[in-house]
């Protein structure tokens, strides 16, 4: 069975149901409103560059067995394997990697997220405040008398 | 980061301390995310500095909360009319301020050892006494300012010498999040007392260790009159290393009635207690249904018969599980008191126990219809070479004068069945045990196969096993050879245990079998589940160099084997051969 997925910018997909389904969003969607699926179902926050890329990740993971997520920090589990396919998949700018960690987000494609978030971990580790706030170009808003404070306060969690 | 919480969150515990420590540094957003995750785990583990940094962070927060005390006590009394902050530092207090983020932290006793620096911890000469005043104090505040810490385990060990005020602050911050509690030295005193009753229903498993001895005060008889409250969650209790005297014996009664939710109990190395602790079980535990009884370690008898025997007849509901381990002595008393569980007993777990014999096993066999397990052999650690075998007539339990075999309650509840058998007749060897006629040891043979096949579920027999055995601390693998074996061939008998089809574990490590090929190949037939026959391939391993029995070297004079195992190779790659204990533990 195929299911339409219409982006922000008004762009049509038709994609399998199974494959939609890697949303949890869309998912309950289709539970609710069983009867009108001609019409396509809207996703005002994701662009359609972002909803190609998070179906082509869907389309390839459309077998996968589902991971429960319970998001308790502290519960540090086995970080989920990445595949070749999905080192491929991570080799774009960040700014489109950032969007679609937000896509997955808001689409709760729970895989792909997991994934994302390695991947911008993996970009900030071992980077100094300097290079992270040119890399994501941030300012530092910090007045002089926190800058201090965060260095004092720095002297027992540096290691 | 993101400015959504469950990302930051993802993002976070990717993160190293290190890279937290960055993160913050980055802007005032990206500080606001980070900064829970940077004081989530403030564990020092090895590391002097951060040891230092910590004492003195609680040290400097606790002197800034003094100050300030004083100062706003001083305006009070002058009562001035401006409420302006006199600024005693440009440094807010750490503590109180990112307390709320900490979920973990290093235990009570060694933060006081932290904080309980040589040079004091105001960092002027002091005596002992004063310091342990003050870092006493310093780990109240800290506690005080972290109301969301996590304390799955807590060990305080020689509670006695625990300073009143730190008990006071355990009892007052800590006790009730514990999970895992370990209590050892003097518990019939006032200190264990006061922790124990401000345990939450959050504990889970409660270890006491040590003598029991001490009575500081007596003010238990009036607890005892009042309602007390019981663990809800408290499923496992372990007591090691306890002793008793005359006015400790009301401790059990007060303990046993807090357990009421217990299911597993351990206990080894008790003195004089056994049976005013059944007691107290029989009475106020009913929920019992496991029990372990003595230790692995140690090699000195610490539960008597007569302990053994107490304790076993303290269940009130039966016990489903019993684990008799080295240190435990069973004789004849213990014997009696296990056959009183038969009906409920499912697991019965006596390798490296000590006088337990295969009459006793026997008996458990043949009268307990719910038993799946039964092992009295494992690729464990020994304390010296001691474990049960049975004597093969006894294993085959035959009817006195009409031959046949006995029926056994267990024949379609066993799963799990490790026995060693002894005193098969009949090899043509040296050592071995002659035959009184010819073919008798074939008959025998046929016999325990006939025995075996009667225990139709069986999904893993061990009839051989790779113990390593304890000399003096020294671990050494025991080069066990079993010659009075069972042959494991088809001429002796192998095929009537075609009706074992979930068989899934065979081990006949060190013994002296006969499988070849047709032996394999037969078993890959009838048994469809069979992944794994371990001790079949030691001859044939040239790595391990492990010739079994054999002093001249050769590792390829069982040529039969070595057919076996290559065809299992070939055809059945997922069969296992080698257990993976041995390799693990062996190093």
């Amino acid at each position: 069975m195929k299911v339409t997925l219409e982006s922000s910018d008004g762009q049509v997909f038709t994609v399998d149901k199974e494959v939609a389904e890697l949303s949890v969003i869309i998912k309950e969607m289709l539970v609710i409103e069983q009867a009108n699926q001609d019409h396509p179902i809207p996703l005002l926050n994701v662009g359609a560059v972002e909803l190609a890329k998070v179906i082509e990740y869907c389309e390839h993971h459309r077998n996968d067995p589902t991971i429960d997520d319970d998001e308790d920090y502290d519960s540090r589990k086995k970080p989920i394997e990445m595949d070749d396919w999905d080192k491929q998949f991570t080799i774009v700018n960040k700014e489109m990697m950032f969007e679609l960690i937000l896509a997955a987000n808001s689409m709760q494609v729970k895989p792909l997220l997991h994934l994302g978030c390695r991947y911008a971990a993996d970009i900030v580790k071992r980077m100094s405040p300097t290079e992270i706030r040119d890399l994501f170009q941030i300012d530092d808003d910090f007045t002089p008398e926190e800058q201090d404070k965060i260095e004092w306060e720095k002297q027992w969690t540096k290691l | 980061m993101f400015g959504l919480p469950e990302l930051d969150n993802m993002i976070c515990r990717e993160l190293s301390q290190h890279d937290l420590a960055q993160c913050v540094r980055v802007n005032r957003k990206w500080h606001m995310a980070v900064i829970p995750y940077l004081w989530r785990d403030i564990r020092c583990g090895e590391q002097l500095k951060r040891r230092e940094a910590l004492r003195r962070m609680v040290l400097e927060d606790y002197l800034y909360e003094q100050q300030h005390q004083q100062t706003m006590e001083e305006k009070d009394e002058s009562s001035v009319e401006e409420h302006t902050q006199t600024p005693l530092s440009s440094l807010s207090p750490l503590a109180r301020k990112y307390g709320p983020c900490i979920r973990m932290l290093p235990g009570p006793i060694e933060l006081l050892g932290y904080f309980h620096s040589p040079r004091g911890p105001t960092g002027i000469q002091q005596s002992s006494t004063q310091r342990d005043k003050e870092s006493a104090q310093l780990l109240h505040h800290l506690y005080k300012h972290s109301p969301a810490i996590q304390v799955p385990h807590l060990y305080l060990n020689r509670l006695e010498s625990l300073p009143h005020n730190v008990v006071r602050t355990i009892a007052e911050f800590v006790i009730f999040r514990v999970h895992f509690l370990t209590l050892g030295g003097v518990l019939h005193n006032w200190k264990s007392k006061f922790l124990l009753d401000r345990c939450s229903n959050a504990l889970e498993e409660l270890t006491l260790r040590d003598r029991i001895a001490s009575d500081e005060d007596n003010n238990g008889q009036e607890e005892q009159q009042q309602q007390c409250k019981t663990w809800e969650s408290l499923e496992e209790l372990t007591l090691e290393w306890c002793r008793d005297n005359s006015v400790s014996k009301s401790f059990w009664s007060w303990l046993c009635r807090r357990c009421c939710h217990v299911k597993r109990l351990k206990a080894s190395k008790l003195q004089g207690i056994a049976q005013s602790l059944a007691n107290g079980m029989l009475t106020y535990m009913p929920n019992l249904s496991e029990i372990t009884l003595g230790s692995g370690v140690s090699g000195i008898l610490d539960l008597t018969d007569d302990d053994v025997a107490a304790l076993l007849s303290g269940s009130r509901n039966g016990w489903k599980v019993v684990k008799v381990e080295y240190s435990a002595e069973f004789g004849d008393a213990s014997g009696k008191a296990l056959k009183k569980h038969s009906p409920t007993l499912e697991e019965l777990v006596v390798y490296g126990c000590n006088g337990v014999t295969d009459s006793d096993l026997v008996q458990v066999l043949s009268i307990s219809p719910n038993l799946h397990t039964l092992i009295s052999i494992e690729d464990a650690y020994y304390e010296r070479g001691n474990y049960p075998c049975f004597q093969v007539e006894r294993f085959i339990d035959r009817y006195p004068f009409a031959g046949s075999l006995r029926t056994w309650a267990c024949e379609s509840s066993l799963t799990v069945l490790k026995v060693k058998l002894t005193d098969i007749p009949g090899r043509d060897r040296y050592g071995c045990v002659p035959e009184t006629y010819p073919g008798q040891g074939r008959e025998i043979q046929n016999q325990v196969y006939d025995r075996l096949a009667r225990l139709i579920n069986l999904k893993s027999l061990w009839l051989g096993h790779r113990p390593l055995i304890s000399y003096g601390g020294r671990m050494c693998e025991e080069r066990e050879y079993q010659l009075n074996c069972l042959e494991m061939s088809l001429e002796s008998g192998l095929h009537k245990l075609a009706g074992l089809k979930s068989l899934e574990e065979l081990n006949v490590w060190g013994m002296d079998t006969k499988i070849g090929l047709k032996e394999v190949q037969w078993m890959t037939g009838h048994w469809p589940r069979l992944h794994a026959i371990f001790g079949l391939d030691d001859r044939c391993n040239k790595e391990s160099g492990i010739v079994c029995g054999h002093e001249d070297g050769d590792c390829y004079d069982e040529i039969d084997d070595k057919e076996a195992v290559e065809w299992l190779w070939k055809h059945y790659p997922e069969i296992e051969l080698t257990s993976s204990w041995f390799y693990y533990y062996s190093g």
